[in-house]
């Protein structure tokens, strides 16, 4: 075998060992991070007396017990209705607001962008918690309280920086002389958003959506402070199982898994949207 | 009448003054040609027609009518970017009729215009493509059509042919130049090729640090330039500026053409002959250091005993007879000699 062979036999070896490790590596991490799904959704299939079993069973028989519990729990499906209508109010809102402050921002000399910038980052980065205290009186007071809509508005104060963060990125990779050519041609700045702006970054646009659906949906501490029956949502629903003296692990397990279904199958059928919006940019053509 | 003027027109970005006190005056109907190097003002010059940049001083008028405060919309003036600026979401077709339906054209008038641009740019079989499935070419046609369909006052050009190859370039050039004979429309070209400049325009303004160096047609700039500047920027390979005796020393034949010794020479390379002397005054010898054969004719830099360089133009049969760092005779025609003063670099015969 000559010396060049060899070193190319080397190197492909080398190169498939990397490559194996990498496998491993990212094999272990999905394991560990989808551990804790597992052992709910097993949960949710095993009987009273199987869940609660010391050793766990990791071999038992399945029943769907626990999710024909929830068909029948008025409560829960309520809840789950009240995040359908306040995931969909609050994207809504959302995008509303933060395709146009995406614009200004990107598009218009504005004073004190730079510190609009910093704030954007600053609120996003607060606990909910910190907004919800001062929130509570005035919610009551105004008649917000325990509304999709006054829940809807308030996780704003977390997903509209978000939004807006994300989208001016989004619009800023737009070439700013098709801004100038749409105004030459006599479109206003409504116009040149709607029918160029947000057409060109609807990847972008949707990603967004997707990431704010999935947080309000997902969200607790706001919906624990400013809901008390009537807007409860999912997370909300989820605890319901918890009684006094008991927990019902079975029923709480598997309303757990329907909770997060909606936004699995909503993250796996815009993967391409969500992938594609979030890395917009950034290779350039 | 869709005239263009300026008149003492400023622009300033913060305590940075990009132009002032500009004066120009656009025929209606001319083709004027905005040549310039980088950074001259060129650009800002067609956005402050085009009302994309904001006029700090003075007053432009289009069509008679001072414009300063119009919105870009208001102005009715159609405008063709360097990156053609078409909008991506957008089929063909879509892009033409952009400017007409956002202006609420009726849909009758829309398609009927379309079918004319499409007709006389030859776009027809390009409706429903968009804009990533066109070719360079194809681009830029869409982006003079959509330019050409609101009948606009006015065509502003924003160097529309540097993204694209050399013989799309020409070709191109040849249709914005049958376009704009046709329409008759007020034309502004920006373009930093003096090849543009030359072939383009009934006149050609050369700007420099926001200034108009001269204003002429592309004759009158190349024949009698009234600067160095102008000199320098005007001709390529470039005119040889001088300082007299830069050939000769104090024997120099052309220190006489100089005032007292303080003006600058300006030869063409084309007036400096290499190996003739067909009724030329000698000026000495030189080394030739580089030969550039473009076939039609041949670059000669040289370099003289006074360490001048220099560079002459002639025809190709030469390159089978002179070789790099072969020395050779120099001859030029004193007719055709340019003298500007040293100081203000102005023209001064």
């Amino acid at each position: 075998m000559s010396a060049a062979a060899a070193v190319s036999r080397r190197y492909r070896l080398t190169a498939r060992l990397s490559q194996a490790w990498a496998y491993a590596f990212t094999g272990a991490m999905v394991l560990f991070s989808l551990f804790p799904v597992y052992w709910v959704f097993a949960t949710s299939l095993k009987t009273k007396r199987d869940g609660l079993a010391n050793p766990p069973l990791w071999i038992f028989d399945p029943t769907q017990a626990n999710y024909l519990k929830l068909w029948s729990h008025d409560t829960f499906k309520f809840t789950f209705l009240n995040s359908i209508i306040v995931t969909g109010i609050g994207v809504a809102l959302s995008l509303s607001i933060a395709i146009p402050a995406a614009y200004v921002i990107v598009r218009m000399k504005m004073r004190g962008r730079r510190f609009f910038g910093a704030w954007l980052i600053l609120a996003y980065m607060l606990p909910e918690f910190l907004f919800v205290l001062p929130m509570f009186s005035l919610y009551q007071w105004t008649g917000l309280y325990d509304t999709h809509a006054g829940l809807a508005l308030m996780y704003q104060v977390h997903v509209l920086p978000l939004s807006i963060w994300l989208l001016s990125s989004f619009f800023g990779e737009i070439d700013f002389a098709i801004d100038e050519a749409a105004r030459m041609e006599g479109a206003t700045h409504w116009q040149i958003l709607t029918k160029i702006y947000v057409p060109c970054s609807l990847p972008g646009v949707a990603a967004t959506a997707i990431l704010n659906a999935i947080w309000i949906w997902n969200e607790l501490a706001i919906a624990i402070g400013l809901t008390f029956s009537r807007a409860q949502t999912v997370t909300l629903g989820v605890t319901s199982f918890r009684g006094y003296a008991a927990l019902d692990w079975g029923a709480m397990t598997a309303a757990s898994i329907i909770a997060i279904v909606p936004m699995l199958l909503f993250a796996v059928v815009a993967q391409k949207h969500i992938v594609k919006g979030l890395t917009l940019g950034a290779v350039k053509g | 009448m869709s005239e263009i003027r300026f008149r003492g027109v400023g622009k300033h970005y913060g305590d940075v003054e990009v132009i002032t006190g500009f004066d120009l005056r656009i025929h209606d109907g001319e083709f004027m040609v905005l040549v310039g190097p980088s950074g001259c003002a060129k650009s800002t010059t067609l956005r402050m027609i085009a009302g994309l940049e904001r006029i700090t001083s003075g007053e432009l008028l289009i069509a008679g009518k001072r414009a300063n405060e119009l919105l870009p919309a208001e102005r009715n003036i159609s405008m063709v970017f360097q990156s053609y600026a078409l909008f991506p979401n957008m089929s063909v077709r879509e892009n033409l009729s952009f400017g007409l339906r956002v202006r609420k054209t009726d849909s009758a008038t829309v398609a009927s215009e379309v079918d004319r641009v499409t007709g006389l740019l030859g776009l027809g079989d390009l409706l429903d493509r968009k804009p990533r499935q066109l070719s360079g070419g194809q681009a830029q046609r869409v982006a003079l059509g959509r330019a050409m369909i609101r009948k606009p006052n006015a065509f502003l050009f924003d160097e529309p042919l540097s993204n694209l190859d050399a013989e799309l370039r020409v070709q191109m050039r040849g249709e914005i130049i049958e376009m704009q004979r046709k329409l008759s429309t007020t034309t502004v070209y920006v373009t930093h090729d003096q090849v543009e400049a030359m072939t383009m325009g009934d006149r050609i303004a050369v700007m420099n640090k926001g200034c108009i160096m001269q204003l002429g047609s592309p004759t009158e700039l190349y024949r009698r330039p009234a600067n160095t500047f102008v000199a320098g920027f005007i001709g390529s390979p470039r005119m040889n500026l001088l300082e007299p005796g830069d050939l000769l020393g104090d024997c120099d034949p052309t220190v006489g053409i100089a005032h007292d010794r303080t003006g600058k020479l300006g030869i063409r390379p084309e007036h400096l002959l290499v190996e003739s002397d067909d009724g030329a005054v000698p000026i000495g010898d030189a080394r030739v250091t580089r030969i550039e054969d473009l076939g039609h004719e041949v670059l000669i830099h040289l370099r003289n005993a006074r360490g001048t360089s220099l560079t002459a133009r002639t025809g190709g049969r030469i390159a089978e007879t002179v070789q790099s760092g072969q020395t050779v005779s120099l001859a030029l025609r004193f007719d055709c000699l340019h003298s500007f003063e040293t100081a203000t670099g102005e023209r001064l015969t």
